[in-house]
């Protein structure tokens, strides 16, 4: 009885460490742990629940979860974590996000283009991240380790 | 016994209640009479600011003009130095509290300086970056908090909305999504000022050509004022004052 009991709990933990997409990482603490590994504490504000979606406009539902900080003078670095429900949909808006910050930053700073352009974008399945930043090369990297990957 | 008890009480009850008669004294002074004042507004906060005189260079002492990069024409070419003009470039709303003003090196954002303002005119000209946004409801819940914010200890100041201007183009929103677009932030816009009773601008009455754009000669790129476009945009805002005493008046009773 016990062998059996211990054989189901055996399954049940592989079958939900096998479940589709890797595991979902805690935005808030991704997001901090980012900022700070890539040298942005001083340059970057938290935003709240209601300037995200002021920005992003997910569709209701579609994340459950996020984090976003932006730069505090007129550069376009953001980092954002987001945790979906719907990555499709999440993903939409994260490239509505980018075309139109390219607009605005091609009239007044279009020097921020080619970061905007070379955004670095990934995902688990379960979690996106998303990163415009000087330094890409660091930035791919981060999002890689906070994705597990 | 019972009965004659009840009887007394009740003669002791209606002595008690019976008013002292009052002796008048004719060499008293009479007592001075209190009326219950109200103040009644009868602005109609459904219609853009009209056509009054132009105000007078001391008023503008007493104007902060806030808004995104087409405030900052005033900044650059307006002629009324006393005036306080605050611009943050490509501000979204959503990041008042976020960037930092053009031309300061304090670092101040443009919510700083709302909140620590105490000019009595106080100008917005907000919704420009917002203008591709899918819906304004986010940047409406924004200025309202932000008319709130500015009315919660000064009841008497006044607020003007200025609402956006139709430009030639927006990169990205070919027409006839701008006008759209245009509509549904003033709509949002004229909302928030007739809810919260403070004023608003249209300066579309005053500064578009034949195709109800803004006119060619007074933008450099379509949308941001030139010198004779900001001029025309100072002036028409200066003969767009609500005198707040021609419509408010104290009824006593």
């Amino acid at each position: 009885m016990f062998r059996k009991f211990v054989s189901s709990l055996a399954a049940l933990v592989l079958l939900a460490g096998c479940s589709g997409g890797g595991s979902s990482a805690n935005p808030t603490s991704t997001g901090e742990k980012i900022v700070k590994n890539l040298n942005l504490t001083e340059k970057m504000d938290a935003m709240d629940e209601s300037q995200i979606n002021g920005l992003f406009f997910f569709e209701d539902g579609a994340v459950k979860s996020s984090s976003l900080y932006l730069a505090n003078d007129q550069t376009a670095d953001v980092v954002g974590v987001f945790e979906a429900e719907n990555m499709d949909s999440v993903k939409e808006c994260v490239r509505t996000y980018l075309e139109t910050t390219k607009l605005q930053n091609q009239n007044y700073n279009p020097e921020e283009v080619f970061k905007i352009d070379n955004a670095v974008i990934d995902d688990n399945g379960k979690t996106l991240i998303l990163v415009v930043c000087d330094d890409l090369e660091s930035a791919k990297k981060e999002v890689k380790s906070a994705l597990g990957k | 016994m019972k009965k004659l008890m009840i009887l007394c009480m009740g003669a002791v009850l209606l002595c008690g209640c019976s008013a002292p008669e009052k002796q008048e004294d004719p060499d008293a002074t009479p007592e001075p009479v209190t009326y219950a004042c109200r103040y009644i507004d009868k602005y109609d906060y459904n219609q853009p600011a009209g056509f009054s005189d132009m105000v007078s260079d001391d008023w503008y002492d007493t104007a902060l003009f806030a808004g995104d990069s087409r405030m900052g024409s005033i900044a650059l070419y307006g002629t009324h130095e006393n005036a306080q003009v605050e611009y943050v470039t490509s501000l979204n709303l959503m990041r008042i509290g976020n960037m930092p003003v053009d031309g300061r090196d304090d670092g101040k954002t443009l919510m700083d300086i709302l909140e620590e303002t105490d000019k009595e005119n106080i100008y917005l000209l907000f919704g420009i970056n917002e203008i591709r946004n899918p819906n304004f409801d986010a940047f409406g819940e924004k200025l309202q908090e932000i008319v709130d914010m500015l009315m919660k200890d000064h009841p008497t100041r006044s607020i003007y909305l200025i609402l956006s201007y139709h430009p030639d183009k927006i990169d990205g929103l070919p027409e006839p999504r701008l006008t759209e677009h245009l509509n549904n932030l003033n709509t949002t816009i004229s909302e928030i000022a007739k809810k919260s009773h403070v004023y608003f601008v249209n300066p579309d009455d005053g500064l578009d050509d034949e195709a109800g754009t803004v006119i060619d000669e007074y933008v450099w790129d379509g949308l941001h004022f030139n010198v004779p476009g900001a001029r025309a945009f100072e002036e028409y805002l200066g003969y767009h004052v609500v005198r707040r005493e021609k419509y408010v008046q104290e009824i006593c009773e």
